[in-house]
């Protein structure tokens, strides 16, 4: 039963922290990742 | 580039003491005259506006004594426009000097359909002001990010720009016609850019009770909106922009604001049964609550203090949506568009 709680709420704060903050990090992680490729594949060329 | 031809339009309902402003500022735009054509539909408007525009250089108007909405003033009004791109602004914001010009560079690519500008609240000492504009700041930052990935979710209505060619009719009773429009357009395959030099001004929300009232009817829009566009939560055809429709807007909208309850029940009925690291959770979510709650006694007050503002705006933004829920489910959520009335006009903050 406890388990059971506990892996709801774990659930339910990384859904809002996904929500709010995790889903703008991801976005920026691959954005930054892409320019960072693009800029070292110019440089390499 | 060839600059192409624009027509700005401009739905306003009764904003007579604001159109000559927002006309001079459509003048003031780094934009060749013979290039622009303004459209202002003035539809159900009781305070003559439509009278003050008449003979002014670049100026169309269109009147009709009902009031039907936004959206249907917006179609009305499109079936008159000629030019390939069309900027839809409100009549209540003013535009930076560049707006157009920056708005209009990125219709170079053909892959771009559509560009939303930057809505900025302007600062005043005003309680719903505050919140008001540090979410906007947090949530330019998403869409620069989104745009840059792939399309933005959405787009602000105060200054948002489109290829007439993709334009869509929508149906009377869409509540916020502008993220269905912009989706719409990103749902064809095309890009939403956001351009954050392309700004859009406008002052902060009268007080808290307006602000309550344009919050809610947003969450009765996004769970229509969530319900229009059920079809793109499908990886295999809309990839990233389905992922980008449900991390921010589905789960934003739909599944968080629902989420809170929960966890505070739940963590009650743990800190309840005698476990320690619960009873300190519970007691933040409470300090937090506590807190949020306090900004109730600001209400009337010029100024929200700081360590309130965050948490009361942040709650708000949530307890709107089981208000929009309700609104929604029981239909009772007017398209017919109600902006929120504004402490000062836009014009005096600047």
């Amino acid at each position: 039963m406890t388990i059971s709680i506990n892996t709801i709420i774990i659930l339910a704060i990384y859904v809002i922290f996904y929500a709010y903050v995790g889903y703008g990090l991801l976005v920026w992680a691959i954005v930054t990742y892409k320019k960072f490729k693009k800029y070292l594949w110019s440089f390499l060329k | 580039m060839e600059l192409p031809q624009v027509t700005i339009l401009i739905a306003a309902y009764n904003e007579r003491e604001i159109l000559l402003e927002k006309v001079r500022n459509c003048y003031a735009l780094n934009y060749p005259a013979d290039l622009l054509d303004i459209l202002v539909v003035t539809d159900g408007s009781t305070d003559d506006s439509a009278d003050i525009l008449q003979d002014l250089p670049l100026v169309r108007t269109m009147h009709l004594p009902k009031r039907e909405g936004k959206l249907a003033a917006v179609n009305r009004a499109m079936k008159k426009v000629q030019s390939p791109i069309v900027v839809l602004t409100d009549a209540n914001c003013l535009l930076n000097k560049e707006a157009l010009a920056n708005i209009v560079r990125h219709y170079e690519d053909p892959k771009v359909g559509a560009v939303s500008g930057e809505k900025r609240v302007l600062a005043t000492n005003d309680s719903s002001g505050q919140g008001e504009g540090l979410y906007w700041k947090y949530e330019s930052f998403l869409k620069k990010m989104d745009s840059d990935l792939n399309s933005v979710v959405g787009a602000a209505g105060e200054l948002f720009s489109f290829r007439r060619e993709l334009y869509e009719y929508l149906p009377a009773g869409i509540i916020i016609e502008d993220f269905v429009l912009a989706m719409n357009i990103a749902a064809k395959g095309y890009q939403v850019v956001y351009e954050p030099e392309a700004v859009a001004e406008e002052a902060p929300s009268s007080n808290l009770a307006e602000e309550w009232k344009r919050k809610v009817r947003i969450c009765a829009g996004g769970f229509q909106a969530i319900g229009i566009f059920s079809y793109l939560l499908n990886p295999k055809k809309f990839n990233l922009l389905s992922f980008q429709f449900l991390s921010h807007r589905l789960l934003r909208w739909a599944v968080v604001p629902f989420l809170f309850p929960v966890v505070l029940v739940l963590s009650a009925w743990q800190a309840m049964h005698g476990l320690v690291e619960y009873q300190f959770f519970l007691a933040i979510q409470c300090v937090g609550y506590g807190v949020a709650a306090m900004g109730l006694f600001y209400m009337g007050k010029d100024r929200l203090p700081k360590l309130v503002s965050i948490p009361f705006q942040f709650a708000m933004m949530n307890a709107a949506a089981y208000a929009g829920l309700v609104r929604f489910l029981k239909g009772s959520q007017s398209a017919v568009w109600e902006k929120a009335k504004r402490k000062i006009q836009v014009a005096s903050l600047r």
